[in-house]
């Protein structure tokens, strides 16, 4: 349940803006009508402005969502134009998406339930893998893998013991020192 | 027109008998795709008259049409439902299978982007002990996926020789005890290895790969050697040597290295001299892959890093280059971005990459493990963790492999990566082939699920998206992609041959 604080912001929030109706300078504002669509096109549009233009969505007159957007880049009156045209195509392309979307939410549900219970008889057979592999392992098994602890536990100690870094190539050696190893072999 | 291109307003629409579809506008031509992976190229009048709902039972388009599931009343949902199978059988295993181990934080190059974030050979104390060894791999076993495959990653594994073999040991017997299949992949900068460390690899079957970035001096500037030295001298002498054997033994064929490229500011333009070094040494397959802005990487980014507009250049030129190569037929060079790509857009499967699915494959398709047996939702996640933020740990190897698998970061990471519930990436035209990536996301715009409209990330698949599908309308390109598909090179674990416990054949991306 919303608090009561919860529940008066959300009643703000439905009011319509009293935000000055004109624009302020640099801004375009776009009134949109919701009609059947709803308002899932307009919140869609304006969030794909969002790489140009700062969008704000509000609450406009009866029926209506105010959109104000606010260019990134330069905000002349040819770029805030070009802006609110490409919000309309926007507006445009998103309630065809939205529309498609809600006339197919069946179908798209219908054919993922089909490709589940095709997928049913492949997920019965995928059945989990014991749990604790050691209990299927043979004695030799067992015996193998001890003896290659012991031989790994071996060489690790004979490295530490003998501080030597594998490394065959002379890779960790820094230039200063591999220059003196050449001076000192062309030498003997 | 924003990234996901839009429809001029007054285009006249008919929704009622539309089936679900995405599309994206290319000017004189749009793309059509659907959520089973069927796609159509439509001209600009077609569309136009698709959308209005114009195309007419009589014409040969409205069959093409319904035949891909766009008509909604013509839609064989049995068809449908088997493409939609077919290409997200990822989402029906259960079980991650690609886990990546760091046996060592050190190593010996001091790449400049490396976002691994490595320490000096000298730490030793970020070496993976043998007890966290046998530990992770016994965690690793408990994945319900019947199939495997481990990845050494960096730190420079070989620093830890002992360790690494050890785990390929005990896990091909492992393996063979509980009859599952097992792949190996090692991923190391050749500057460590010997002869007797690669008698070893290839008699336990283990995939080879390596970095290389390019000619010499790109190379070693990219990923010098601590006190200096040439790196790229020793990566290619090691790759040839490999080669010459595949070469003469059919036996080690399939164990043909693999390199990983990584695009720096300094790659770019470069991208055929890059090329021809890889054909020049008998690469079967260039990864022209950019670079990511995560851990270390993301604190030099203004000295490496570049935006997506600049990769997109440098991979359309390789590419195109690559294609030119392929133009006269044979098994020439392939790029694999576009093979991961075409497998799914043109054969409609999924060829088992983690990088672009969802939910995303941390968690779900792979894990990650450090050195200190903690479990990590990705290698990046780990990063993330080496820089302070340990926000994608999902647990140790201690803990019982339900806990980490029903990790809250974990749940966190497939929700934000489910691409239904992203407002762009829901409406987008490749969203059947494309992915989401929660650490990149958090490290660009401090968000797991991300903002798409100013993500680099999208920016940049789409941008090869885009490339890809405009090359696909060029016949000659066809014919080269149509080649390499047959050649079928993007197959590595599910769908593998391979009896249990025995080596598969191809590295994991």
């Amino acid at each position: 349940m919303p608090t009561k604080k919860t529940r008066r912001a959300l009643a703000r929030r439905a009011q319509p803006s009293k935000r000055a109706a004109r624009p302020a300078s640099g801004e375009v504002v776009v009134s949109v009508k919701l009609g059947a669509a709803g308002s899932e096109p307009v919140l869609g549009a304006a969030y794909m402005m969002m790489d140009r233009a700062y969008a704000l969505v509000e609450p406009g007159a009866a029926g209506a969502l105010r959109v104000t957007l606010r260019p990134k880049g330069a905000r002349g009156a040819a770029e805030l134009a070009a802006l609110k045209t490409s919000f309309e195509d926007e507006l445009a392309a998103q309630r065809l998406r939205w529309a498609v979307a809600r006339n197919n939410a069946p179908v798209r549900e219908y054919v993922a339930e089909n490709a589940i219970a095709l997928a049913g008889e492949f997920a019965a057979r995928a059945q989990a893998a014991p749990e604790p592999a050691a209990e299927q392992l043979t004695d030799d098994q067992r015996a193998e893998i001890e003896r290659l602890i012991a031989e790994v536990e071996t060489e690790i100690s004979e490295m530490n013991r003998e501080k030597k870094l594998p490394d065959p190539n002379g890779a960790t050696r820094s230039w200063e020192a591999a220059q003196d190893a050449e001076k000192g072999r062309g030498a003997e | 027109m924003s990234r996901l291109t839009s429809l001029p307003s007054g285009t006249k629409t008919a929704p009622a008998g539309l089936g679900p579809f995405n599309f994206r506008d290319f000017g004189a031509w749009v793309l059509l795709t659907n959520d089973w992976g069927r796609w159509l190229m439509l001209d600009k009048p077609d569309f136009e008259r698709f959308v209005a709902g114009k195309v007419t039972p009589e014409e040969p388009l409205f069959e093409e049409l319904c035949d891909r599931g766009f008509v909604r009343d013509r839609m064989d949902f049995g068809d449908l439902a088997t493409s939609y199978l077919k290409q997200t059988s990822f989402r029906l295993v259960r079980g991650p299978s690609l886990h990546m181990i760091v046996v060592t934080l050190r190593c010996n190059q001091k790449c400049q982007y490396c976002h691994s974030s490595v320490v000096d050979p000298s730490r030793t104390d970020t070496d993976m002990d043998l007890d966290t060894a046998k530990r992770t791999v016994d965690f690793i076993f408990r994945t319900p996926n019947e199939a495997i495959c481990i990845e050494f990653q960096g730190g420079e594994p070989m620093l830890n020789w002992p360790v690494v073999k050890f785990v390929i040991e005990y896990a091909q017997a492992k393996a063979k005890a509980q009859k599952r299949r097992l792949l190996i992949a090692l991923v190391n900068n050749f500057t460590l290895m010997t002869e007797e460390r690669l008698d070893f690899l290839i008699e336990h079957g283990v995939s080879i790969c390596t970095s290389l970035d390019g000619p010499a001096d790109l190379h070693d500037r990219n990923r010098p050697f601590l006190g200096g030295g040439q790196a790229q001298e020793k990566v290619v002498s090691w790759v040839r040597r490999l080669m010459t054997m595949a070469k003469s033994d059919d036996l080690r064929k399939p164990y043909l290295p693999s390199a990983l490229m990584t695009t720096t500011k300094f790659s770019l333009g470069r991208a055929r001299e890059i090329v021809d070094l890889y054909r020049e040494l008998g690469m079967e397959q260039i990864f022209l892959r950019p670079l990511s802005p995560i851990g270390y990487a993301k604190r030099v980014w203004s000295d490496i890093g570049y935006g997506p507009e600049d990769f997109l250049r440098f991979y359309a030129e390789g590419l195109d280059y690559v294609l030119e190569l392929n133009k006269d037929g044979g098994d020439g060079i392939m790029e694999r971005n576009a093979l991961i790509l075409l497998t799914k857009i043109v054969k409609g499967e999924d060829p088992g990459f983690m990088d672009l699915r969802w939910p995303a494959g941390a968690v779900l398709g792979c894990l990650a493990y450090n050195y200190d047996g903690r479990v990590f939702v990705s290698d990046e996640g780990r990063m993330v963790d080496h820089q302070g933020d340990p926000l994608f740990c999902v647990g140790t190897v201690d803990d019982p492999w339900t806990k980490v698998l029903d990790h809250p970061t974990a749940r966190a990471c497939a929700a934000a990566s489910n691409l239904e519930t992203q407002p762009m990436c829901a409406q987008c035209a490749y969203k059947p082939w494309c992915g989401a990536e929660p650490v990149f996301h958090y490290e660009m715009q401090r968000s797991i699920a991300g903002q798409m409209p100013t993500s680099p990330w999208c920016a940049i698949h789409m941008g090869i998206f885009d490339i890809l599908m405009k090359r696909l309308r060029e016949p000659a390109a066809r014919a080269v992609f149509d080649r390499w598909l047959e050649r079928d090179q993007c197959h590595w674990q599910e769908n593998g041959p391979t009896p249990a416990g025995q080596p598969v054949t191809e590295v994991a991306p």
